[in-house]
């Protein structure tokens, strides 16, 4: 095990792109670490960096309190999983799986020991003598990551493993990782474009856009409480709702308004808004799918004609347009809802986020949070 | 049948859809039959056309010269004889040139298929200022032709001293472009994952390429091995330029030697032609999936 430090990590191209800019995190020992975000965010390229597969542009990168910078991969004592599972055709499980330990020239009885004990932890044993190509992609997958395991290195890298597997196959994988994360205790940092994995794997979330961290988090923590517009709008699924609005006042009370309807504001909120100058201003209201509910306090609805209803068993999603904003809510089953039907929506104000027109930061971050980034 | 095939679906019973169905595959079956007949009877043809030079001069190996040269049209011997294969080994030393001819092209493909596949996985795998310029000149050479550097090249093999002498008819061929472009192409196609995640095991670049690389490139060694291989073998005006004593000519030269002024004769130059051609196609018939396999990877998304 092993913690990571990353100051200050840049990297640039030749021709002037920054894929990664001004990267500073720790990954703590025995934390399994998610990197997230759309694709061209450069979170590969930061995870290739820690590896020692591209160059870092500038910074420090250390690993157990080593600078690792200009050390080549097979140096930094750690592994990696790729997407495409990088297995060796023409060798068996076994041998893809002693592979690395065979060029470290570790004791045969020992290497021995370590693929049956890591082929009993993933339950391959029975296919230690096929090759790759007579593996399922969830077989094969197993055989990556067993490959890393027997290499007990203070690290382990994964790079969108779960990508090409079908949805059930997923999901199955994605509790198994999480046991074996728990199982070995190893320090995980893991690369993924999907925020479900990124949530239900990860003990923290580093949301990344542009080559820059958004947002560092525990993911009910950022579930909750994003830093911005674009981290809300992320993490969930279906995605947050946002209704642009101007804030007007009435008497003592808030109206956030967009197009003929509004959603009114008051108490402690109102006062908080007041007293940062909002009167009058363009705020971007972030509501989850399933903080709608079809009965609530007056002057907390909004009207949406719905398009489509999809009946997911547990529970329905609703989708349409309230005064031309998309608008999607999660509804109980039970709920008598149909297509085309115009319905009222009570939203939770108590779960409002509130994100500023102009930058898309959510503006009581701080106050909601331990205001961290 | 046509009453049955004019009925609506509804009217029709269960054995005359039985009939209709055996018909109708009946004149599929005839149909295709056919047309994989005159596909078959086409590609006979043309074979044929192709190998009648090579069966003919297999045939007239096997003529005595008195068969040969009558006005009577002799596709195949009357008298078939071993006698033009005998006096072809007696007349120049061709088991010898066999065995030169055999050490030159075997030792020029193994140099080819190291120095190829280790160019091309720089070109390919390495990082390094000014790869593609490089690549692009040792392309370029291919557009030189032999002809035009032998007498340069003999110059400077002579300035060695090196005449007559087997590393003069190896050393200058012991790569190529051709080669190096072929490898690469291979390698192009080769998921780079699979060198990341050695080079992550603490592989290095030389284990990586004879433990992995060219286990998985097999194909492609194949093809070259075959194209080098026969290339070799029949090469001709180096070997001719550069080699004067029987012990180190090549086959191709030696055959040249059956034709002499004094005693021409056609059925034994055949004869030595026919034996000589024989390693050359062994090998072609044995790669030639290799080849073929080898010459299209990295052409289509596989």
């Amino acid at each position: 095990m092993a913690s990571v430090s990353l100051v200050n990590i840049c990297k640039s191209y030749n021709n002037g792109f920054q894929a990664v800019k001004n990267f500073n995190l720790k990954v703590e020992e025995g934390e399994f670490l998610i990197l997230v975000g759309p694709s061209g965010c450069g979170k590969s390229t930061t995870l290739r960096m820690i590896a020692g597969l591209d160059e870092i542009s500038d910074g420090e990168l250390w690993i157990k309190d080593r600078l690792v910078n200009f050390l080549k991969p097979q140096e930094r004592n750690l592994s990696m999983v790729f997407q495409n599972y990088a297995l060796y055709p023409h060798m068996t499980v076994y041998q893809n799986m002693a592979f690395g330990l065979k060029v470290h020239g570790i004791d045969k009885d020992e290497i021995d020991k370590r693929v049956k004990h890591a082929a009993e932890i993933l339950e391959i044993s029975h296919l230690l003598d096929r090759r790759p190509n007579a593996l399922s992609g969830g077989q094969k997958q197993r055989v990556a990551i067993g490959s890393v395991i027997v290499r007990q290195a203070d690290l382990l890298l994964m790079d969108e493993p779960l990508s090409n597997l079908d949805a059930k196959l997923r999901s199955q994988m994605r509790v198994e990782l999480a046991k074996l994360h728990q199982k070995l205790g190893a320090t995980i940092i893991y690369v993924t474009h999907d925020q479900v994995e990124a949530m239900t794997l990860g003990t923290r979330i580093v949301v990344m856009k542009d080559g820059e961290i958004q947002q560092a988090d525990k993911p009910a923590e950022l579930y909750r409480n994003p830093v911005n517009q674009f981290v809300a709008g992320f993490i969930g699924s279906p995605t947050m709702n946002f209704i642009e609005t101007i804030v007007y006042r009435v008497g003592n009370e808030l109206q956030l308004k967009f197009g003929n309807q509004y959603i009114q504001v008051k108490g402690l909120l109102a006062k908080r808004l007041l007293n940062m100058d909002y009167e009058g201003r363009e705020l971007t209201v972030g509501i989850r799918p399933e903080d709608f509910h079809l009965e609530g306090e007056e002057g907390t609805d909004i009207e949406m004609e719905i398009d489509v209803r999809e009946m997911l068993g547990a529970e329905i999603l609703i989708h349409g347009e309230s005064e031309k904003t998309p608008i999607s809510a999660k509804l109980p089953p039970e709920s008598k809802v149909r297509a085309g039907e115009r319905v009222k929506l009570y939203a939770d104000i108590a779960e409002l986020k509130l994100f500023d027109a102009e930058t898309g930061v959510n503006i009581f971050y701080a106050q909601n949070g331990n205001g961290e980034a | 049948m046509e009453n049955i095939i004019a009925k609506s679906p509804e009217h029709i019973s269960r054995e005359e859809l039985i009939a209709l169905q055996k018909l109708e595959n009946q004149k599929a079956k005839i149909k295709r039959r056919s047309e994989t007949g005159i596909l078959i009877g086409a590609n006979v043809v043309m074979a044929i056309l192709i190998l009648l030079p090579l069966l003919y001069a297999i045939s007239i190996a096997f003529m005595p010269s008195s068969e040969l040269f009558t006005t009577a049209m002799n596709l195949i011997p009357q008298h078939p004889t071993l006698e033009n294969f005998h006096q072809a080994l007696v007349k120049v030393p061709l088991v010898r040139f066999v065995i030169n001819s055999f050490v030159v092209a075997a030792c020029i493909t193994f140099g080819q298929i190291i120095s190829c596949s280790l160019a091309a996985f720089s070109f390919s795998f390495l990082e390094f200022k000014g790869k593609n310029i490089l690549f692009m000149i040792v392309m370029a050479t291919m557009m030189i032709p032999g002809e035009a550097t032998i007498i340069s090249n003999y110059l400077t093999v002579s300035g060695w001293k090196w005449l007559d002498s087997y590393q003069v008819l190896i050393v200058p061929y012991l790569t190529s472009a051709m080669g190096i472009f072929l490898f690469r192409q291979f390698y192009m196609s080769f998921p780079i994952s699979l060198y990341e995640s050695a080079k992550i095991d603490g592989c290095s670049n030389i284990r990586f390429i004879f433990r992995i690389l060219l286990p998985l490139t097999k194909s492609a060694i194949g093809a070259m091995a075959v194209y080098t291989f026969i290339n070799a073998w029949n090469m001709y005006m180096w070997p001719l330029l550069v080699t004067g004593s029987n012990e180190l000519r090549t086959v191709q030269i030696g055959i040249g030697m059956l034709d002499s002024v004094d005693s021409q004769s056609i059925t034994l130059m055949i004869a030595g032609v026919v034996m000589i051609i024989l390693p050359s196609i062994s090998i072609f018939i044995v790669g030639q999936k290799q080849l073929i396999r080898g010459m299209f990877s990295g052409a289509v998304k596989g």
